[in-house]
């Protein structure tokens, strides 16, 4: 009897120990969970979109990211990577799936776009309360109608790439006006050798390169416009005189590369590193490029003068999606990226400044010297993304361009029709 | 028994019907709707304008040069891909002894450009095309031509070369289906003809062309629809350019959507664009079933 007596005793006392387990299990648990879920509860997730982020190219963007998601754990970066070709298309798609990311990349070209699509966050009265604007270059401000749509992040203006070894080679200083630029092509130019004074990218396959590289920066040197007030102005005789000069430089003089309505911006660059051409017409997007070629001296020149020093800004940008819900975040995390170390590494990328405290570096003031000046001399420039339906403008020019190499029309006729067709779109947007 | 069994099939299609429904058939639903609306997405507040977009299309001069110049590309690649098929496969079955053992590495090589991706395809023939590229430098070291040509860049020439870029890239795959085709026919057929002293030509025409019919019927329709549907070589060598000159439909599509954002029009020109497809792959179910029936 006792030992039963005992037995169930014992049996009472492991019941007891299981239930004392099963609640300081629970509580434990709960603890952890609840713990768990508070972290999840705080954690914010940033979606990073542009197509600059491949470590390869030696991105800045990764160790900033990652720096600031140390200085604040609950922020967790991820940095969504397309590729150039396939920017824009991308934004459209995603914001038709509404899937934007919090923060991506805009190239100023698109702006008119994107605002019309309702897809960027107005940031006048966040950059108005920091005085951010007063960090960046004037031109460079992603500014439209009085308001602040995007904050510069990379790119600038165009100017004279040139190679600076052959330069010195032959004797020769970079043309300061379009005459002297003729003569320079004139003396060194040699088609048989396949050595030219330069090459033009004015392919189909590449319309926003032949304009923000090659037609653009030449028309406003011109003293020409693509656009006056709501009236399309690329047809002045300044225009007409920029578009025959290019095409006499092929055609008459023989002192650019044939074949220019084939080669793209890319392949302007591979002609240039293959040094046969002595200069070309590009803008600071395209100094990542030639990074890659410390061997060749590239260096940039001033834009060369004709009625005006003209150039073309074309810079890619920040915008905060107008659907984010983690507006203030991304806000905190554009700040951050603004920070004057952060920018610093942006410009070790093979980037031009985009502040003056970053450009007045003595190893700037040298490097970025013919686009800084250009910069800063420029009376007659176009900033990407102020006018509309600029896709539609680029492609109606290079088929003006087209026409005329191929003496389908002459450069007057081409341009006319082209300013006539875009006088439609202009009228039918200033209409809505 | 008969209801048991339909409910199995309904339970066993209804995942693959849903799937279509969800991944095919709304999208194209919205193309359709979206082709009746100006500028953006219905759900974006864009303006009701029923058939206009259809009228705009059939006016639009860059439009039917872009139809006339998808019709000339899709013929020709379709025909040259088929001749060009059909003779190899014949040339290596009739002489795989000649060829033995190196029939294997032969067809490797004949492969590779399959095998590449129309990026990279491009990027060689640009290499090639290119005024300084390795064509007009040879026929300018050769004397040929006085001057490097600009072959790309001439709206005579510019067409062509897609087509030939095209050719050169899809010929294998092409070739290899044939030739599997060919390799099923049975020897006794030709061993018969040649004892009734059936000519070679004869052969061809009366042994080899029936039986790999069905299989160059099938390569035609997806040929046609591949190259109805055929992009990133002419968007990577000319954009379409020079004047329009190889600016098919595809890219005359992707301008209208991505360049000038007009998404109703654009969805206006893939659904003419899906009707031809469609008429073709009517055509092709009809004389298949046909034929089907005849044997």
């Amino acid at each position: 009897m006792l030992m039963l007596l005992n037995h169930l005793k014992e049996e009472k006392m492991k019941k007891k120990s299981v239930v004392v387990c099963i609640v300081l299990f629970s509580c434990i648990a709960g603890v952890l969970f609840a713990g768990g879920a508070r972290e999840e509860e705080e954690t914010v997730n940033l979606r990073l979109w542009g197509w600059t982020f491949n470590r390869s190219d030696g991105a800045s963007i990764h160790p900033i990211t990652e720096a600031y998601m140390e200085e604040n754990p609950h922020v967790k970066i991820e940095l969504m990577e397309t590729n150039w070709n396939e920017a824009y298309n991308e934004i459209i798609l995603m914001s038709q799936s509404g899937n934007m990311p919090d923060l991506f990349l805009v190239n100023r070209n698109w702006l008119q776009d994107f605002i019309q699509m309702g897809v960027l966050e107005d940031l006048t009265d966040r950059v108005e309360a920091m005085g951010m604007n007063d960090r960046f270059y004037e031109p460079l401000l992603g500014e439209h109608e009085g308001r602040t749509w995007i904050l510069p992040y990379m790119g600038g203006n165009s100017s004279l790439v040139i190679n600076r070894g052959l330069f010195e080679e032959l004797g020769l200083e970079p043309p300061r006006t379009m005459d002297e630029f003729v003569q320079i092509g004139k003396e060194i130019s040699d088609p048989g050798r396949n050595f030219f004074a330069t090459a033009f990218c004015m392919s189909e396959a590449n319309v926003t390169g032949a304009n923000v590289c090659n037609f653009g920066p030449i028309l406003y040197s011109f003293g020409g416009r693509y656009v006056d007030g709501q009236r399309a102005a690329f047809n002045s005789p300044e225009g007409i005189k920029a578009m025959q000069w290019m095409i006499d430089l092929e055609k008459e003089h023989e002192i650019a590369t044939p074949g220019s309505i084939t080669i793209d911006a890319v392949r302007m660059r591979e002609i240039m590193a293959a040094e046969n051409v002595l200069m070309t017409f590009d803008g600071a997007w395209g100094t990542p490029f030639y990074a890659n070629y410390p061997e060749l001296e590239i260096d940039y020149a001033l834009m060369p003068e004709d009625e005006s020093i003209g150039t073309v800004i074309n810079i890619a940008c920040w915008g905060l999606s107008e659907s984010s819900e983690n507006k203030e975040e991304a806000w905190d995390l554009l700040q951050y990226i603004y920070e004057e170390e952060n920018l610093k590494l942006l410009n070790a990328d093979g980037n031009m400044p985009i502040t003056p405290s970053i450009g007045e570096l003595p190893e700037n003031q040298e490097r970025y010297a013919g686009f800084l000046e250009t910069l800063a001399a420029s009376d007659n420039f176009f900033r990407t993304g102020s006018v509309p339906n600029e896709s539609e403008l680029y492609r109606l020019i290079v088929r003006a361009y087209h026409e005329a190499m191929l003496d389908r029309k002459t450069v007057e006729d081409a341009l006319n029709d082209a300013a006539d067709s875009y006088q439609q779109i202009l009228d039918r947007f200033y209409a809505q | 028994m008969i209801r048991k069994n339909t409910k199995l099939g309904i339970m066993f299609t209804a995942p693959l019907i849903i799937f279509l429904a969800l991944t095919t058939f709304f999208p194209l639903l919205h193309v359709i709707i979206t082709g009746f609306y100006r500028n953006y997405l219905p759900e974006r507040g864009a303006v009701f304008v029923f058939f206009e977009n259809y009228k705009i299309i059939f006016q639009d001069q860059d439009f039917m040069q872009a139809l006339a110049n998808t019709a000339v590309y899709v013929l020709s690649v379709t025909a040259l891909h088929l001749l060009l098929a059909v003779a190899l496969a014949v040339f290596f079955d009739r002489h795989t002894q000649i060829i033995g053992k190196i029939a294997y590495l032969v067809r490797g090589i004949i492969i590779i450009p399959w095998l590449l991706s129309w990026t990279v395809a491009a990027a060689i023939w640009l290499l090639i095309l290119n005024p300084s590229g390795v064509l007009s430098s040879v026929l300018v070291y050769l004397g040929l031509t006085p001057r490097l040509h600009i072959w790309l860049g001439d709206p005579d020439y510019a067409l062509t070369w897609i087509i030939i870029i095209t050719v050169w890239k899809s010929l294998p795959f092409f070739f290899m289906l044939t030739y599997a085709a060919l390799m099923t026919v049975s020897s006794e057929l030709y061993e018969s003809a040649n004892i009734d002293g059936a000519s070679h030509w004869q052969q061809f025409w009366s042994i080899t062309l029936p039986m790999i019919k069905q299989t160059l019927m099938t390569l035609a329709v997806l040929d046609i629809v591949w190259c109805i549907r055929q992009y990133e070589v002419i968007a990577f060598t000319t954009g379409g350019g020079p004047l329009g000159s190889t600016r098919t439909l595809s890219i005359k599509i992707y301008q209208t959507a991505f360049e000038n954002l007009r998404f109703g029009l654009a969805s206006a020109q893939g659904v003419v664009v899906l009707l031809i497809c469609s008429v073709i792959a009517m055509i092709y179910i009809k004389v298949h079933t046909q034929s089907e029936v005849k044997q």
